[in-house]
């Protein structure tokens, strides 16, 4: 009996040393509530650096080692703590760490991400990962020129006689964020819609009636009222992304059956890799619609970017969906605007801004077109021969689109 | 020296990720040397056994406020092989299939989703078998270790649709049910951990014996790798409760 108890008192002794084997959770603060001492660069880094361990979505592809960068650049910050003083100006002192901050952050994949540091302050400086990707590509050019030069091409095309049922409209926001230009017509007879932004939604919910809503609905007048489509454009080149409910006011009138484009994943929690299922992403055909069959094309550009990729790989999905132009800017991730939503996302405090998408998408064959974009069936590329003829009035991009719709090559 | 103590995750030591586990595989060989050692007084037995578990994941919410952590019920099945050294005293193994997992869901606004989440593991506990008691009736006690592998995953619950709705229904919620699928580079599929329990069986024959038992498996390794800093734990604990059956090998030692 002796001996029981002996090896009960053993035992039980081995079990209490085992079980407190188990490892710790870290105290981590939601990044939006951390309370930083800005003064100190170590801990706008750690601030920083908090943020995106936890809250950046898209980890399971980024190709940046995180840990690598904690352990490569924290002792350079916590050196800066003294070391940042001694530089004679303010310029100088933000020069050094946007250098800093930029190194570190220039392979994120995020294309939507931005990153506003010391946002409260007047020195505050902005990185945009994506957008360094995005002009270092061998066929970058500067953005806003199609925008720019849209009323030359829309006018010489006009004078030519090649354009009618013609609505162009403008909306100014007071706010300024759902500002935009639209414009519809039928050019060669071939249906055609350019907008500056996804912002109809917000457009139409300010100011019902607008005038980029009447050009929105001319389209939508003449993809339903034509008698005999031969084709249908939509241009998003310059279009820098906006509303996902968009989709129902564009997409939603040229189909007569749901369909699925892409999937969109969460994350389910904090750890780097924790994810959701992938969730269907699908477009449910408008009250009024009609079942397109004439090739839809979509134009896109270096700025197509979000929700105008998003609807690049939906035309692309459709079996007479083609997308003509460049490869996009890459930023396919949806923004939820709610960082409860998945506790993750874009993030704000006092040393950072972090501007972020909320989710991951894939197309529905299944490929990940973050940080790539989505390349063109029929490529043309916008390059200063094509510029200079934007300035002429001809738009070669469009003039391929039209060539594409009357041979099917 | 740590250079910066200040930001090293609480409870951070210098031990390797398998520590743990590697004095559990210890402890269960050192087991079975001391049984090979032993001279062989009595009697080799198997049987089948199989019941409910309910299992919890330890895990740290944090700051995501919204977000709920519950057991997850499940059932396991297992062959046990018990030896015995003495009347009161044996060793026994028991091969098992055990549904793990958890379910989370969500509050306030996002009230409605939710993931349940199963997770098989096949898994080897090996225990000291501890009785007492009369001839018929007796009680047990197990205490000892166990090994398991994660085989498989399955998930079922309700996510919101971000782009477009179902177009049945016009509702954003979307019901899914799916095997889950392996990250290699967080999953560890290892496990090992404690395992201990406590019974009564009652001997119908003198062969054969009917077993009721509760039984714990505590993990000490954690589901993920040390994959990340700052990397919140997540350790199976499963209880058991079970019966079983076993019939005892051999000549029958008096």
């Amino acid at each position: 009996m002796k001996h029981i108890y002996h090896t009960l008192f053993v035992a039980l002794m081995l079990i209490s040393g085992a079980v407190s084997c188990r490892r710790q959770a870290p105290e981590l603060t939601n990044p939006n509530d951390l309370r930083v001492n800005t003064e100190s660069p170590s801990q706008v880094f750690l601030a920083f650096w908090q943020g995106m361990n936890n809250s950046y979505g898209f980890w399971d592809i980024d190709p940046t080692d995180w840990d690598a960068v904690y352990d490569h650049y924290l002792p350079i910050f916590e050196r800066l703590d003294t070391e940042l003083a001694t530089l004679p100006t303010t310029e100088e002192r933000m020069g050094r760490l946007q250098e800093l901050y930029t190194e570190m952050c220039s392979k994120l994949i995020d294309h939507h991400l931005t990153l506003t540091f010391y946002p409260e302050t007047d020195s505050a400086f902005r990185i945009s990962p994506g957008m360094l990707e995005a002009q270092s590509r061998d066929y970058a050019h500067q953005p806003q020129v199609i925008n720019n030069t849209l009323r030359t091409v829309y006018e010489a095309n006009k004078q030519a006689g090649r354009i009618t049922d013609d609505v162009v409209g403008v909306y100014n926001d007071p706010t300024g964020e759902n500002s935009m230009l639209a414009i519809s017509y039928k050019i060669d007879g071939v249906i055609y819609l350019h907008f500056t932004s996804f912002s109809f939604t917000g457009a139409i919910a300010n100011d019902p009636g607008n005038p980029a809503e009447q050009a929105l609905r001319n389209f939508q007048r003449l993809i339903l009222e034509t008698p005999d489509i031969q084709g249908v454009i939509i241009d998003v080149r310059d279009n820098g992304g906006g509303y996902l409910s968009d989709m129902d006011e564009l997409l939603a009138y040229l189909i007569d059956t749901p369909f699925q484009f892409a999937y969109t994943r969460v994350k389910s929690g904090l750890g780097r890799l924790d994810y959701g299922p992938w969730v269907p992403a699908v477009v449910t055909p408008a009250a009024q619609h009609r079942g397109v069959e004439a090739p839809i094309v979509v134009l896109t550009n270096l700025y197509s970017v979000s929700m105008s990729e998003l609807t690049a790989m939906a035309v692309s999905a459709l079996p007479n969906g083609c997308v003509i132009g460049e490869r996009s800017f890459g930023g396919t991730g949806p923004l939820a605007g709610d960082f409860t939503y998945s506790y993750n996302g874009s993030v704000s405090n006092p040393a950072v801004q972090i501007y972020c998408a909320t989710a991951m998408t894939k197309d529905i064959n299944g490929q990940i077109h973050e940080g790539i974009g989505i390349v063109p069936d029929i490529e043309v590329l916008q390059d200063a021969a094509m510029e200079a003829q934007l300035a002429n009035g001809v738009d070669l991009q469009l003039e391929r689109a039209l060539e594409y719709i009357r041979t099917g090559k | 020296m740590t250079l910066f103590p200040h930001t090293a995750p609480k409870g951070h030591s210098r031990q390797r990720f398998r520590t743990p586990a590697c004095k559990v595989l210890c402890t269960l060989i050192g087991s079975l040397a001391l049984s090979a050692s032993v001279p062989a007084a009595a009697q080799w037995s198997v049987g089948l056994s199989g019941g409910y578990a309910r299992n919890t994941v330890s895990t740290d919410r944090e700051y995501a406020d919204g977000l709920r952590y519950e057991p997850h019920n499940g059932f396991t099945v297992g062959i046990p092989v018990q030896y015995d050294f003495r009347s009161w005293f044996g060793l026994r193994a028991e091969l098992s299939w055990v549904q793990k997992g958890e379910s989370s869901h969500r509050t306030d606004y996002y009230e409605g989703l939710y993931t349940n989440t199963r997770n098989n593991y096949l898994q080897l506990p090996v225990m000291a078998h501890f009785s007492f008691g009369g001839e018929r009736l007796r009680g047990f006690l197990h205490a000892g270790g166990y090994v398991g592998y994660w085989v498989s995953s399955h998930r079922q619950g309700v996510a919101l649709m971000m782009m477009g709705a179902d177009p049945e229904t016009g509702s954003w919620l979307y019901s899914f049910d799916e095997k889950a699928p392996f990250d290699s580079r967080r999953d560890n599929r290892f496990e090992a951990g404690l395992a201990g329990g406590i019974g009564l069986y009652y001997r119908i024959t003198p062969r054969i014996r009917i077993e009721a038992e509760g039984r714990c498996y505590y993990a000490l390794t954690d589901m993920q790798k040390q994959y990340m800093k700052y990397l919140i734990p997540r350790y199976n604990t499963t209880f058991t409760t079970q019966i079983g059956c076993i019939i005892t090998l051999g000549k029958l030692s008096k």
